[in-house]
């Protein structure tokens, strides 16, 4: 495929023409970037080690819920109601009879 | 990609791709910023050398795409780079007066060219590559970039004229 006229000194003249070229310092900077900063600050153990901030994040988690229970004021009503016998109140033990009747069981 | 592989890589590419991002954008930050954009891609693609076959259309190719996303999102940009006059810095600094006022015009007339004939004039004249090779990166038939090639270069005789007679005579 032949484009350039043998005669048309132009594609010449334009190929001398020399262009500018990238800084000196681009080279150092992009490798730095990729190769040198990179594993400055990114310390990785192997794959299956958790990174560090996840364990302070889930200690810090519990940290939380146990203190929050320790400082959630005890409900006296609820304490009272834990020991409770179900079986003193009338209307639960009758209707549990019942229950056990209808089913045919030997209770006690 | 180990360091050694990537700065070999880098030292057979950079400058031909920053030149042609230089010619392409006008614009000597934007062109950097894409030259890095592109080696950084090429780092973080660990299968770099097993798909790319032909290095030399893949890297020119993302280099042209990276410049052509940019040109889209930012219209001022694109005006600028292409504006009659404007100092693309494309060239180096010339001593010879006659030299350099050939650099001046021709630094004008390539601005003055449509994109897509620009790349293929820059890629002919100073990367040496074919109009195959060309048609690659600019996704064209070799035929396509060939007339693209002549139509740049009767663009730039055009506006190149009066140097153009006396370098002829």
């Amino acid at each position: 495929m032949k484009i350039e006229h043998p005669d048309d000194p132009l594609p010449e003249h334009i190929k001398e023409i020399e262009r500018r070229s990238l800084p000196d310092d681009f080279r150092q900077s992009l490798m730095n970037e990729l190769f040198h900063e990179t594993s400055k600050t990114v310390v990785s153990g192997p794959w299956w080690v958790p990174p560090q901030w996840l364990g302070f994040g889930v200690a810090a988690c519990w940290g939380l819920i146990f203190s929050l229970q320790l400082m959630t004021p005890k409900d006296q009503a609820a304490l009272a109601l834990q020991k409770l016998d179900l079986n003193a109140v009338p209307s639960f033990s009758l209707q549990q009879q019942e229950l056990f009747a209808a089913l045919d069981i030997n209770y006690r | 990609m180990d360091q050694k592989s990537f700065e070999a890589l880098y030292d057979r590419w950079a400058e031909a791709l920053y030149r042609f991002a230089l010619g392409l954008a006008g614009h000597e930050d934007i062109a950097k910023d894409i030259v890095q954009e592109t080696f950084i891609k090429v780092a973080k693609n660990q299968d770099f050398f097993k798909k790319a076959r032909e290095e030399q259309s893949y890297l020119f190719k993302t280099v042209r795409n990276a410049l052509l996303d940019r040109s889209r999102k930012d219209s001022s940009w694109k005006k600028r780079g292409e504006r009659w006059g404007n100092d693309m810095g494309l060239i180096a600094p010339v001593e010879n007066p006659d030299k350099h006022e050939f650099a001046t015009w021709l630094e004008r007339a390539l601005a003055e060219l449509p994109e897509e004939q620009r790349s293929v004039a820059i890629l002919h004249l100073w990367e040496g590559m074919t109009f195959a090779e060309i048609g690659k990166v600019c996704k064209i038939s070799g035929n396509t970039a060939a007339s693209r090639y002549r139509y740049a270069l009767d663009k730039m005789r055009d506006q190149l004229r009066p140097l153009y007679e006396e370098i002829k005579s």
